[in-house]
């Protein structure tokens, strides 16, 4: 059988490559099917209609023949045909990602990452690491004080709505004053290790996952390796330990801020002096309670720092793989601090902290 | 040289290479003496690159054994590195230099967790690897703000940095203009007859394959395998009666030319 392509392929809209084969395979009386092309124009639009419509053919076992196709086209065709590097693509990519999901979820992997931080960071802290030139001054400062702004603005506000609800309320017992103790008990205890974490973790977990992610994916991390650079003592350990320094300090911070806050509010709504209030927070809160806080907010630091550097450092080799590495960071690390406040705070209970 | 090395500085054994458990290639077996340059070449996503992970034991060969001074290279690095750090440098085809430092901390990170030496002297030394590669006046750039080309550079002054006994470059001159490639092979030359330095040279330009190497290796995709090793000219010979090679290096004609135009300057 012979087909004639002819008219304008430029402009022209293409019919669907699958209806056409299927309709030369029923007219065709012979599995060859011969093929002439006098278009008026084309482009390669029209090279890649045929260059599909030829390879669908010959899937069903039909030959068509193109020899009477001008040559630059014919050339075009050769050229896409010889790339052979298709099969063997398709050989390649499949049994690839089993594996890396299984290396994700395995638990001795989690355990041996836990094991070599823990190490890690002990070397560190001796200053008897291996690694040098981290950048930790640099971590510091991220961790820290540029943190700083976000921290006091957070726990500002939400000084000023403990003040606030606690006002409100208190004041119809006639207790206005102790407002004060609400508000200061709240935050040493709960509030402030607890939003200080949560904004960490929004800002610098984050931050932590998509450098190291972002590493990975270009391949910085293998040419740490090969100067024997662990990324684990390279990058994560110096991280971990700056949010570890860095968190209880914010904390404090957030304390102060917050107290702040809620008398901003209680002070013109209550009528309670400055010096009282301040007196009054401070004589509430107990030394047990602020370690408390303060150990929260450690811990939670630990919780968050190796969260975001290990979903860093397991991201898959794609932009996409960064974007859900940091996505993971700061979803899991909220989950895990919320989760770790309860238990805390369910020991605490039992302990009479 | 005159010192007769008792290991090969790098020994391939067999290997198989490959990507989820198919292999590019296999039986791949070769060694490089100290002082030597070995070429790789083959076709383009023949599997060179993947061999240069397993070389450098950023991933484990599927079959064979890979001896990197008497050591496995995978080895090496799992026990922490700092003996492969001294023991090879290598240039990654991307370049993979860290973009968060600028190029002279990039030469000196590897200076400071290895070097005994004090801290000016290292900034010299590493100010002085850039500026053996022409980069000089860029030490304070950052990766992103330099071009393709000098960014193959300065990852070469990189796996320079701790003077290693054995380098493995993937494509070095790719991307250089023939002048800058030049250099660069003269620079490749001039550290092999200093420091009888083995050089793994992975790479496409005819030209300097042809000035550099003292033994070429051909990755067949075809086959999936490894021709035997041989000098350049000689499989230039071979190329006639091997359809591959002669894919590769051109017919008659253009094989004659390029055997002509090296001229072999040691
Ligand atoms: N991470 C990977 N996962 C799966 N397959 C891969 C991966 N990396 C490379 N491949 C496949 O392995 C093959 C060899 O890739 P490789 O990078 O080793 O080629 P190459 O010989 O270095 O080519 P070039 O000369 O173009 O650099 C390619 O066909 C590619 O599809
Ligand atoms: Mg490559």
């Amino acid at each position: 059988m012979r087909v004639v392509f002819s008219g304008n392929w430029k402009t022209a809209k293409l019919p669907s490559v699958r209806s056409c084969a299927e309709e030369l395979e029923f007219h065709s009386p012979s599995k060859s099917i011969e093929m002439d092309a006098l278009p008026e124009a084309w482009d390669s639009r029209f090279v890649a209609f045929i260059f599909a419509l030829q390879k669908l053919l010959a899937e069903n076992g039909f030959l068509a023949k193109l020899e009477k196709f001008p040559t630059e086209l014919r050339g075009l065709m050769g050229l896409a045909a010889k790339g052979s590097d298709a099969e063997r693509r398709r050989e390649v990519s499949q049994p690839q990602t089993t594996t890396r999901h299984a290396q994700r979820f395995a638990i001795g992997e989690r355990v041996q990452f836990l094991g070599s931080m823990v190490k890690g960071i002990l070397l560190f802290c001796q200053k008897k690491t291996s690694v040098r030139g981290t950048g930790f001054g640099r971590l510091l400062r991220q961790a820290g004080f540029e943190s700083l702004p976000i921290v006091a603005t957070v726990s500002f506000l939400i000084g000023t709505i403990l003040g606030f609800i606690g006002s409100l309320q208190l004041e119809r017992f006639g207790a206005a004053i102790f407002v004060a103790d609400l508000v200061a008990i709240a935050t040493v205890r709960e509030m402030a290790p607890l939003m200080t974490a949560v904004v960490l973790a929004g800002r610098v977990g984050a931050a932590f996952s998509a450098t190291i992610a972002s590493m990975r994916t270009r391949g910085e991390i293998d040419a740490l390796s090969t100067f024997g650079i662990s990324a684990m003592d390279f990058l994560a350990v110096p991280r971990v330990v700056a949010m570890a320094a860095m968190t209880p300090l914010l904390c404090v911070i957030s304390v102060l801020v917050s107290t702040g806050g809620g008398m901003a509010v209680a002070i013109p709504m209550l009528n309670v002096g400055c010096l009282q209030y301040v007196h009054e927070s401070a004589a509430s809160v107990k030394f047990g309670a602020f370690c408390f806080g303060i150990g929260k907010s450690v811990i939670f630091a630990l919780i968050i720092a190796p969260i975001a550097c290990r979903s860093g450092m397991i991201c898959e080799r794609t932009a996409d793989g960064v974007g859900r590495a940091t996505t993971r960071a700061v979803v899991n690390a909220i989950t895990a601090i919320i989760v770790a406040d309860a238990l805390c705070d369910a020991m605490a209970a039992r302990l009479r902290i | 040289m005159g010192n007769v090395e008792s290991v090969a500085a790098i020994s391939v054994d067999g290997v198989s290479v490959g990507h989820g458990g198919l292999p590019l290639l296999s039986g791949v077996t070769f060694s490089v003496a100290a002082g030597e340059i070995l070429a790789i070449v083959g076709k383009s996503g023949c599997g060179k690159s993947t061999l240069l992970r397993v070389l450098v034991g950023l991933d484990r060969p599927m079959a064979g054994a890979v001896r990197v001074c008497g050591m496995n290279p995978a080895e090496m690095l799992r026990m922490g590195g700092a003996m492969a750090a001294k023991t090879y440098g290598v240039l990654f085809q991307d370049c993979a230099l860290w973009t968060s430092m600028t190029l002279l901390e990039n030469v000196l990170l590897p200076l400071r967790n290895y070097s005994r030496n004090g801290e000016e002297e290292i900034r010299n030394l590493a100010k002085f690897k850039l500026a053996l590669v022409g980069l000089e006046g860029f030490e304070n750039a950052y990766p992103h703000e330099i071009s393709g080309g000098m960014a193959k550079r300065a990852a070469i002054a990189r796996a320079m940095a701790l003077d290693p006994p054995i380098l493995i470059f993937d494509e070095p001159s790719a991307g250089l203009d023939p002048c800058t490639a030049k250099q660069i092979d003269k620079l490749i030359l001039q550290i092999r007859s200093i420091c009888g330095t083995a050089i793994v040279l992975i790479s496409h330009e005819l030209g300097s394959i042809g000035r550099l190497s003292d033994r070429v290796a051909f990755m067949d995709v075809e086959t999936k395998s490894m021709r035997p090793i041989a000098k350049l000219e000689e499989m230039m010979v071979t190329a006639a009666a091997d359809s591959a090679l002669r894919d590769f290096f051109g017919d008659r004609p253009t094989r004659q030319a390029a055997l002509e135009g090296f001229g072999h300057e040691t």
